[in-house]
C-alpha cells in the first residue's frame, strides 16, 4: 500500500489486460485489413430461404410446357456425359429433340436472372444438370460436383427426381441458379484484400473489372461513395 | 542467460499465459468481422418475405408452387382474400400495414393486393408529392412580403418511394425524410415469380412489403396498450409532419413567442383605416407560424375499424385529400372490449412559432410526437379526477373558469352548480371514474429542441409541464355517453348520467337521468361500474353517501351507486316497538319519534325530540319523515336511527356512553336477501297448489363485512358463508367496562365491495356509532 494503487496486484492485472487487449486488437485488424480485406455482407436469413426455394420454383416452371418435361427426361435418361453451353446444348441435341420451347423458357429465365447466354448443361449418370449464371470455364476446370455456396458464387439448387423404368436407378433434373447478387461489376466488394473486381469470377463483364477511388461522383458507381474504392467495368 | 533459466516457475507460467491470453484476442479478433456478418435481419422484411412465400404455394390462385395464374388471380374476390389475410393471419404487425404485387415483365399487367384493403387509399392518393406552392428548397429561402396574397405553404406528402423519384439529390429527399412523417415503405421482398396465362408461363416480379404511417402508429399504440399492457406509447413525428400549413402573422420583434395574428387583419384594418393599419404594419414584423392540425378519426361498423387520419389541406388546394388509412382485426377490437377504451376523436391544430425552415430570431427547433397512454398513468396522484378535470378543461379550450370548478373536487356537487362551465367540470369529474382504467388517450405535443437535449433526446423522460404546446385529440370516450333516453338508464347503461328515482309512492325514471350526488341520497339507480348490470326499477342499488375507507387519513365522502344493503343493530340505547299506532312514541336516551302514520310498506313519523347532546338541533324536524318496509334511515351527520321492519319500529341512537353502558356490545345485522335472493311460486299439481322457493337473483354484490376494531373477523356475502338467508351479523363489543373498546372513539361496519372495475371500501351507511365516557 504504501507505493499507491499501482502496486496493488488486481489493478496490475487490470492494466495488463487492458493494454494487451488493445494491443492485440490493432494488431488482429491490421492483418485483417490487408490480408482478407472489408467484411462480406451476407445475405438476411430470409433472403436465403428464397434462394433455396427459388431454383425449385424455376424447376417448375421450366418443366411446366409438357414438350419441355419430355424432353427434359429423355436427355436425363441417356448415358452421354458431358458440359455443354446453351447453344453447343442445342447444336448438340437440336436435331434429336424438339428444343425450341425448353430454349426460350430458359432464356426467359436468364433475361430475368439478368444472366444472358450463362446457362450450362451438365450431363451426369445421375441425370441433367441447368446451371445458371456459374461460368462454363468455372464448371469445367472446378467440376461440377458441388457448387460453391460461399461468396460471390452463393449458388443454391434444387432436384427433381425421374422415376423411370428403363434406368436402374432414379435419375434427377437439378437447376443450379449461381452469381444471382452479381449482375454487374459494381456489385463486387471491392477493397484491400479484395480480388474479385480484378478476376470477375462470375464473368459479367465481356471487357473484364477494375477497382477504382472515388474522388467524386462523375461516375454512376462513385454516387454517395466518396472516398470509397468500387469495382467499375473497363 | 543464467538469469533466464533461473526465473521462477511461476513467472514462467504468467508468460505462458498471457501468450495464450494474446493468441485467443487475435484469433477472436481475426474471426471478429464473422461474427459481425452475423444475419440482423428487421422482422419486418422476414415477414413480408413470409408472406410472399405463403400466397406463392397458395393453391387457390397457382398452379404449381410460385406459378401463379393469372385467370384465377383476376377471378380472386380480393376482398375475401385481404380480409382473410388480415383477419386470421399471424403476419400481423401492428405498426405496418401488408402490400402484395406480381408484375409481369413483358406487359405491363400487374396485380396488386393491400392488407388491409383500406390501406390501399394511401398509395392512391399520397403517391403523389405534394409541395405546394413552392418547394421547401424555396421556402427556405423565402423572402416574406407584406403584400403576398396567399401566405407561403408549405406541404409535404408522399409515399417514400415517390419522395425519392421526385427528388433526384440523395440530401433532398434525406431531409424531406427527416422533417416530415410520410406514407414510408420499407422492408419490401422483391422476389421472382411466374405467371401462367393460358399454355404459357411468363416470368415477373413477385413484391411484398410494408407500409407505415400516421393511421398506423395509432393502430400500434392502441395495439401496445391494450394487447401489450404497456402504460404509454410514443411515435415522433418529425418537425414539419403532414397536416402542418405555414401560414403569416405580424408580430413586433421582442416578443419571443408572439401570439399569432391573422394575416388578413392588416388588411381588414387597412380598409377601415389606412393610417392605423400602416401604423400598425410598422412596428411589426411578418412571422411565420405552422398551423399543425391532427384530424383522425375512427368508423366501426360491426365488422371493420377503421382508422383514419386526414392531414389539413389549403383552403385554395384542389387537389383530392392524402387520406391515411388502415384497419384494425376484429378480433382485437372485440377482445379488448376497444370500442369502450378508445376516444372519439377531436380535430385539433397547434399553432407553432417558427417551424421547420424558417427558424428566425434565434427560435428553437420543435419536434412533434405523438404520445397514447392510459388514463391511469397519466393521472397518478391522489387528486386524479382533479387533475383530469382541468386537463379536459385546457385540452377542450375551457380554462380558467373550468379549472376553478375542477378546485372544488368532490365538493362541486355541495355548491351551487348551475352555470354550464361548472356542470361542465362536473361532468369530468363524474367522466374520470366512470372510464374504463385502461381508456386511452391521445395527445399530440409539440417539444422545443433544448428540452430533448436536457433529456439525452429521450422523449419520454419529459414532463407534461416541459412541453412546448400539447393538446389531447380526444373529445369523450364511448363508454361515457351521455344517456340518450331515460330507457338507457333503465337499462343500467354505462353512461355518463344515469337513471336515479324518487322512493316509495313516486316511483318512475327520473327525466333528468343524472349521477348520485349528495341531492340523490337513497335514491334507486343503476351501478355504471358492473357490466351486467340490474335495472333501475329492480331497486338493488341506490345513491349512498358513504365515507372512502381505502384513505383513513384523508377519509373523503363520496356519492355512488351502491348496493342498497339493509342495516339495523341491537344493542344499548336501541328501543324497538312491534305494531305501534298512531300518536306513539318511541324514545331513546337521545332523541324521540312519534308515529304519524303506520302502513305495511310505509312508515310516517316526525322528531319530537332531536339530539339532546346538541341544542343548535333542538326543536328542529331534520331529514325525511317516511321510511319504507325494511328499511334504515338516518338524519344528519349524528344522531339516532330509526329503522322499519314492518311490524316493528325501533329507535336506536349512534351514541353509546360507556359510562353508563359498562361492556356494551353491539349486533349489527346485515341483510342483503332483496338483492340476492328473490321467492318464487311454482305450481305443483299432485297438490294442485303454489308451492314458493327461492332463487338467487344473479345480482348479489361480492361483498365483504368487518368491524373496524376487528379485522380478524371477515364475514363474506355469498350463498355459502352467509347462507340462502343473505343475512351477516356481526356482534362486536364496543366498551370495555366503562371505558371505550381500544380507545375506539366510533365504531362501524367496513364493506368491501369487488366490481370489475376496482374495488370500493367504505363506511356501510348507518353502521357508525360514536363512543364516550
Amino acid at each position: 500500500m504504501k507505493g499507491g494503487i499501482f502496486e496493488w496486484p488486481i489493478i496490475n492485472s487490470i492494466l495488463v489486460f487492458v493494454l494487451v487487449t488493445i494491443v492485440a486488437i490493432s494488431i488482429a485488424f491490421y492483418i485483417r485489413s490487408i490480408t482478407i480485406g472489408q467484411p462480406v455482407e451476407i445475405r438476411t436469413y430470409s433472403e436465403y430461404r428464397w434462394m433455396n426455394y427459388f431454383p425449385s420454383a424455376a424447376l417448375f416452371y421450366l418443366s411446366y410446357p409438357e414438350e419441355n418435361w419430355k424432353v427434359l427426361n429423355e436427355i436425363a435418361l441417356l448415358s452421354e456425359h458431358g458440359i455443354w453451353s446453351k447453344s453447343e446444348f442445342v447444336n448438340k441435341f437440336g436435331k434429336r429433340y424438339e428444343l425450341s420451347t425448353l430454349i426460350e423458357y430458359i432464356e426467359k429465365l436468364e433475361r430475368k436472372l439478368e444472366k444472358e447466354d450463362k446457362t450450362v448443361f451438365i450431363k451426369d449418370k445421375n441425370g441433367l444438370i441447368i446451371s445458371i449464371g456459374l461460368p462454363k470455364k468455372y464448371v469445367e476446370t472446378c467440376g461440377y460436383a458441388s457448387f460453391p455456396e460461399e461468396y460471390p458464387y452463393a449458388c443454391y439448387s434444387q432436384n427433381m427426381p425421374l422415376f423411370s423404368n428403363t434406368s436402374k436407378k432414379n435419375l434427377r433434373i437439378k437447376l443450379v441458379t449461381c452469381c444471382q447478387d452479381i449482375v454487374s461489376c459494381s456489385d463486387y466488394i471491392a477493397g484491400p484484400g479484395r480480388s474479385e473486381c480484378e478476376e470477375d469470377p462470375c464473368s459479367v463483364s465481356a471487357k473484364g473489372c477494375k477497382e477504382i477511388y472515388c474522388g467524386n461522383e462523375k461516375i454512376e458507381e462513385c454516387k454517395g461513395r466518396i472516398g470509397e474504392l468500387v469495382c467499375v467495368e473497363k | 542467460m543464467k538469469a533466464l533459466i533461473s526465473l521462477p516457475a511461476n513467472i514462467v507460467g504468467y508468460v505462458i499465459a498471457l501468450a495464450i491470453f494474446v493468441a485467443g484476442i487475435l484469433i477472436i479478433n481475426a474471426f471478429w468481422y464473422q461474427f459481425q456478418t452475423i444475419p440482423l435481419e428487421k422482422p419486418e422484411k422476414s415477414t413480408a418475405c413470409d408472406l410472399a412465400y405463403v400466397i406463392s404455394i397458395w393453391n387457390e390462385i397457382t398452379e404449381r408452387p410460385n406459378i401463379f395464374e393469372k385467370s384465377k388471380l383476376v377471378a380472386k374476390n380480393k376482398q375475401n382474400l385481404e380480409d382473410k389475410i388480415f383477419e386470421n393471419s399471424t403476419l400481423f404487425l401492428p405498426g405496418a400495414d401488408l402490400f402484395f404485387g406480381i408484375v409481369e415483365d413483358e406487359s405491363n399487367w400487374n396485380y396488386t393486393l393491400y392488407v388491409p384493403s383500406e390501406s390501399e387509399i394511401t398509395f392512391d392518393t399520397c403517391k403523389k408529392v405534394t409541395i405546394a406552392p413552392k418547394s421547401y428548397k424555396e421556402l427556405e429561402k423565402t423572402d416574406v412580403s407584406l403584400w403576398t396574397f396567399l401566405p407561403p405553404i408549405a406541404m409535404y406528402e408522399a409515399t417514400t418511394n415517390f419522395i425519392g423519384e421526385a427528388f433526384e439529390e440523395a440530401r433532398e429527399k434525406e431531409y424531406l425524410e427527416s422533417v416530415t412523417t410520410y406514407n414510408e415503405i420499407f422492408g419490401v421482398c422483391s422476389l421472382p415469380a411466374f405467371i401462367k396465362e393460358g399454355d404459357e408461363i411468363k416470368t415477373g416480379t413477385m413484391v411484398a412489403g410494408f407500409t407505415s404511417n400516421v393511421a398506423t402508429w395509432l393502430r400500434e399504440g392502441i395495439y401496445n396498450l391494450l394487447v401489450s399492457g404497456e402504460k404509454s406509447y410514443y411515435h415522433p413525428l418529425g418537425t414539419y409532419p403532414v397536416g402542418c400549413l405555414n401560414t403569416l402573422g405580424f408580430e413586433k420583434y421582442e416578443d419571443e413567442k408572439p401570439q399569432q395574428v391573422e394575416w388578413y387583419q392588416p388588411f381588414l384594418e387597412f380598409f377601415i383605416s389606412p393610417l392605423s393599419a400602416i401604423g400598425w404594419i410598422a412596428d411589426k414584423f411578418p412571422v411565420i407560424y405552422a398551423d399543425c392540425e391532427f384530424n383522425w378519426n375512427w368508423e366501426y361498423d360491426g365488422n371493420k375499424f377503421v382508422i383514419n387520419v386526414t392531414p389539413k389541406r389549403p383552403w385554395w388546394f384542389l387537389g383530392e385529400s392524402c387520406k391515411l388509412s388502415t384497419r384494425i382485426p376484429k378480433s382485437i377490437v372485440e377482445e379488448y372490449n376497444l370500442t369502450s377504451k378508445l376516444c372519439y376523436p377531436k380535430r385539433t391544430s397547434l399553432l407553432v412559432y417558427a417551424p421547420e425552415g424558417m427558424e428566425i430570431f434565434g427560435a428553437k427547433k420543435k419536434y412533434f410526437y405523438l404520445k397514447m397512454e392510459k388514463l391511469d398513468a397519466g393521472f397518478k396522484n391522489e387528486d386524479n379526477a382533479i387533475s383530469y378535470c382541468k386537463t379536459r378543461c385546457v385540452t377542450e379550450g375551457i380554462s380558467g373558469l373550468c379549472k376553478y370548478w375542477c378546485e372544488y373536487g368532490d365538493d362541486i356537487f355541495d355548491v351551487d352548480c348551475g352555470s354550464m362551465v361548472c356542470l361542465f367540470a362536473q361532468d369530468k369529474i363524474h367522466e374520470f371514474y366512470r372510464l374504463p382504467r385502461d381508456a386511452i388517450d391521445i395527445k399530440y405535443i409539440v417539444v422545443e429542441e433544448d428540452k430533448l437535449e436536457e433529456k439525452n433526446w429521450k422523449f419520454e423522460d419529459i414532463e407534461e409541464s416541459e412541453y412546448y404546446k400539447y393538446t389531447s385529440v380526444c373529445s369523450s370516450w364511448p363508454s361515457v355517453f351521455e344517456c340518450e333516453s331515460s330507457e338507457q338508464c333503465e337499462e343500467g347503461k354505462s353512461c355518463i348520467r344515469y337513471g336515479v328515482v324518487e322512493l316509495g309512492d313516486k316511483k318512475g325514471i327520473d327525466k333528468s337521468c343524472g349521477f348520485c350526488s349528495p341531492a340523490d341520497k337513497d335514491k334507486l339507480c343503476s351501478p355504471w361500474y358492473l357490466s351486467r348490470a340490474p335495472t333501475v326499477t329492480q331497486g338493488f342499488y341506490t345513491c349512498q353517501d358513504v365515507i372512502n375507507y381505502s384513505a383513513p387519513l384523508n377519509l373523503n365522502r363520496f356519492s355512488e351507486c351502491l348496493p342498497a344493503i339493509k342495516v339495523s343493530f341491537t344493542g344499548p340505547n336501541v328501543g324497538c316497538k312491534t305494531n305501534p299506532k298512531r300518536g306513539d312514541k318511541l324514545e331513546s336516551e337521545d332523541c324521540t319519534i312519534k308515529i304519524l302514520d303506520i302502513g305495511k310498506k310505509k312508515l310516517e313519523f316526525e322528531w319530537t325530540y332531536y339530539l339532546k347532546f346538541y341544542i343548535y338541533h333542538e326543536g328542529r324536524y331534520c331529514g325525511e319523515k317516511k321510511i319504507y318496509d325494511g328499511e334504515t334511515r338516518r338524519y344528519c351527520n349524528d344522531g339516532c336511527v330509526v329503522s322499519f321492519n314492518y311490524p316493528e319500529v325501533c329507535l336506536s341512537a349512534t351514541r353509546i356512553n360507556c359510562s353508563s353502558h359498562s361492556n356494551a356490545k353491539i349486533k349489527w345485522k346485515i341483510n342483503a336477501k332483496n338483492i340476492c335472493s328473490r321467492t318464487l311460486k311454482s305450481y305443483n299439481p299432485t297438490k294442485d297448489e303454489f308451492e314458493t322457493y327461492t332463487a338467487t337473483t344473479g345480482f348479489c354484490p361480492k361483498m365483504k363485512f368487518w368491524c373496524n376494531i376487528d379485522k380478524s373477523k371477515t364475514y363474506y356475502l355469498d350463498e355459502v358463508a352467509s347462507g340462502p338467508s343473505y343475512e351477516i351479523e356481526i356482534e362486536q363489543q364496543v366498551c370495555r367496562g366503562n371505558e371505550r373498546y381500544n380507545n375506539a372513539e366510533k365504531v362501524f361496519i367496513v364493506a368491501d365491495l369487488h366490481t370489475e372495475k376496482g374495488d370500493m371500501r367504505y363506511i356501510l351507511p348507518y353502521t357508525e356509532i360514536e363512543l364516550v365516557e
